[in-house]
């Protein structure tokens, strides 16, 4: 769906990590007010408010709005598993795009180490049986069987992450050496063909987006390039003869091209106007098959372009250049706005080390257990000073 | 001593008279796509119309992986177990563990269904899972 005449007002994210001397609240806070601070605004300014995370327990949401200010706003609150950040972004959209409010802002945050009482849960079962890296091991299982690829493809890009991940201070991640695809290869046996090194920690952390009117944003922002939402496309599963519809597992990796297709369709531009990309990588065989979902490549080329290069930082379509999921961390409630936090950076040119020379169009796209996708995109208006 | 599956209206365990085990599952009058568990809507063409159209379990390897942690607590404990999706024989495909004495799988091969103790409550009666073993007639 088209997000009309939507700008990035402010953007904040805690750093993403262990956090066992952190509560909840205190990361939630962080975030925040670091968005309100870069917005140069305060609570009463915001007027509508969606919070969420995948395993809150009820009311938490209202709670931690609390710590910005009690000004009466309406608070909603979202959960969509790790696509939560993303579809908490497209609600704060909907709310200023219809009119309802001129500022609205999307927080989310998870804390792994601190699951509160109350916190959701799965029951055990037939379902949960399977624990769920093993969901994204059967799509390499038979990816390797259909297209050839090979446990070191998945190295290759896994330790380009890890070492994107180096040059973002924000990163759960930060090696002190360059990761080689042999180190990935030889970290402990997840689930076959995924390592440890191949998946992303839960860890905890927070990230926040404030959205306005491009005229408010210009205001606030004078003489910085503008930073549009273009579009928000959000699925659930389709019915697919092949696809096991069960569980709490990721649906088919077409959801991703579904999501895209009609992302592209109501932005206006295509997979060849992106200039850098972020997806879930939560295991890293799931970033090759969203390269040919997203039509980043054409079907059956996507391990050409880890062989290549091609989506590292100063390839033609880097992909995760803040470490992706595998390595800056996937918090899961989070990780969509910390995506959206990197991209107002991106846009900006204000990414340091990690800048994509003249980046103008970004994709941010997640899926969710469930299962559900969703693909945003982004685009500059204007130069960068 | 008694066996109940690990979920309701997953498994048709034998009953010791000649009732063999199978998986429950459910077809679409309409438009006669079989689902496994059963569903209360067809997912192809929302008829309700369904009927009871439990499957044998015979089939071939699509998927596999060796997943090397433990089970849930209090279930099978050893590190490491395989999970596969089978293409069932006139069936759809399905999700489950492999027998412990899959040694080496490959896509392709047959399997058959068979059923393992993942767990046992106190009064002593065995929860069980369905899991696929290698099908020697037909391997």
């Amino acid at each position: 769906m088209k997000t009309e005449n939507i700008a990035l007002l402010g953007t904040a994210m805690t750093r993403f990590a262990d956090h066992r001397d952190r509560t909840l609240f205190e990361l939630a806070t962080e975030a925040g007010l670091g968005t309100l601070t870069d917005a140069g605004i305060d609570l009463r300014d915001v007027g509508e408010a969606y919070v969420g995370s995948m395993m809150a327990p009820p009311m938490l949401g209202v709670r931690i709005l609390k710590q910005l200010g009690l000004t009466g706003l309406p608070v909603v609150t979202i959960e969509a598993a790790s696509a939560s950040g993303l579809v908490a972004l497209r609600e704060a959209s909907f709310a200023v795009s219809s009119g309802r409010c001129e500022v609205a802002l999307a927080l989310t945050y998870e804390h792994a180490m601190q699951r509160l009482p109350g916190s959701g849960g799965m029951t055990p079962g037939y379902e949960t049986l399977m624990a769920s890296p093993a969901s994204f091991a059967l799509w390499a299982s038979r990816r390797m069987h259909e297209r050839g690829t090979k446990p070191e493809h998945l190295a290759k890009l896994a330790a380009k992450n890890w070492n994107a991940a180096r040059e973002n201070p924000l990163a759960y991640h930060r090696a002190d050496h360059v990761v080689t695809p042999q180190e990935v290869l030889a970290s402990p046996s997840v689930a076959s063909p995924l390592t440890q090194m191949m998946g992303a920690p839960m860890g905890g952390g927070a990230a926040a987006v404030l959205l306005a009117s491009p005229d408010r944003v210009r205001r606030r922002r004078p003489g910085e390039p503008l930073v549009r939402v273009l579009s928000s496309s959000l699925v659930t599963e389709s019915w697919d003869p092949e696809w096991i519809a069960l569980g709490p597992a990721v649906g088919p990796p077409g959801m991703t091209a579904d999501a895209a297709r009609r992302a592209f369709e109501a932005a206006g531009v295509g997979p060849e106007d992106v200039d850098v990309a972020y997806v879930h990588d939560s295991w890293i065989n799931e970033e090759l098959e969203y390269y040919e979902q997203l039509g980043l490549c054409a079907p059956g080329e996507a391990e050409k372009l880890a062989e290549e290069g091609t989506t590292a930082l100063g390839g033609r379509i880097p992909v995760n250049v803040d470490g992706g999921l595998v390595a800056r961390g996937h918090p899961i409630g989070p990780t969509g706005l910390a995506q959206v936090h990197e991209i107002g950076l991106q846009l900006r040119g204000r990414a340091g080390r990690r800048q994509v020379e003249g980046a103008t169009t970004a994709l941010a796209q997640l899926v969710g257990g469930g299962s559900s996708a969703i693909v945003c995109l982004f685009q500059r208006d204007g130069r960068v000073a | 001593m008694a066996k109940r599956a690990i979920e309701p209206g997953l498994l048709r365990l034998p009953d010791g008279e000649g009732r063999e085990l199978r998986l429950c599952a459910n077809r679409c009058d309409g438009c006669g796509v079989v689902f496994h568990p059963p569903r209360p809507v067809c997912l192809a063409c929302h008829g309700r119309a369904m009927s009871d159209a439990p499957l044998e379990g015979a089939g071939t390897l699509y998927a596999f992986t060796r997943v090397a942690m433990a089970m849930r607590p209090g279930m099978r404990t050893e590190r490491g177990y395989w999970v596969a999706h089978v293409d069932l024989d006139g069936g759809p495909r399905v999700q489950g563990l492999l027998a412990p004495d899959v040694a080496e799988p490959r896509i392709g091969m047959r399997l058959r269904l068979g059923i393992e103790t993942v767990r046992v409550e106190e009064s002593g009666e065995e929860i069980v899972v369905h899991h696929f073993a290698a099908d020697e007639a037909r391997a």
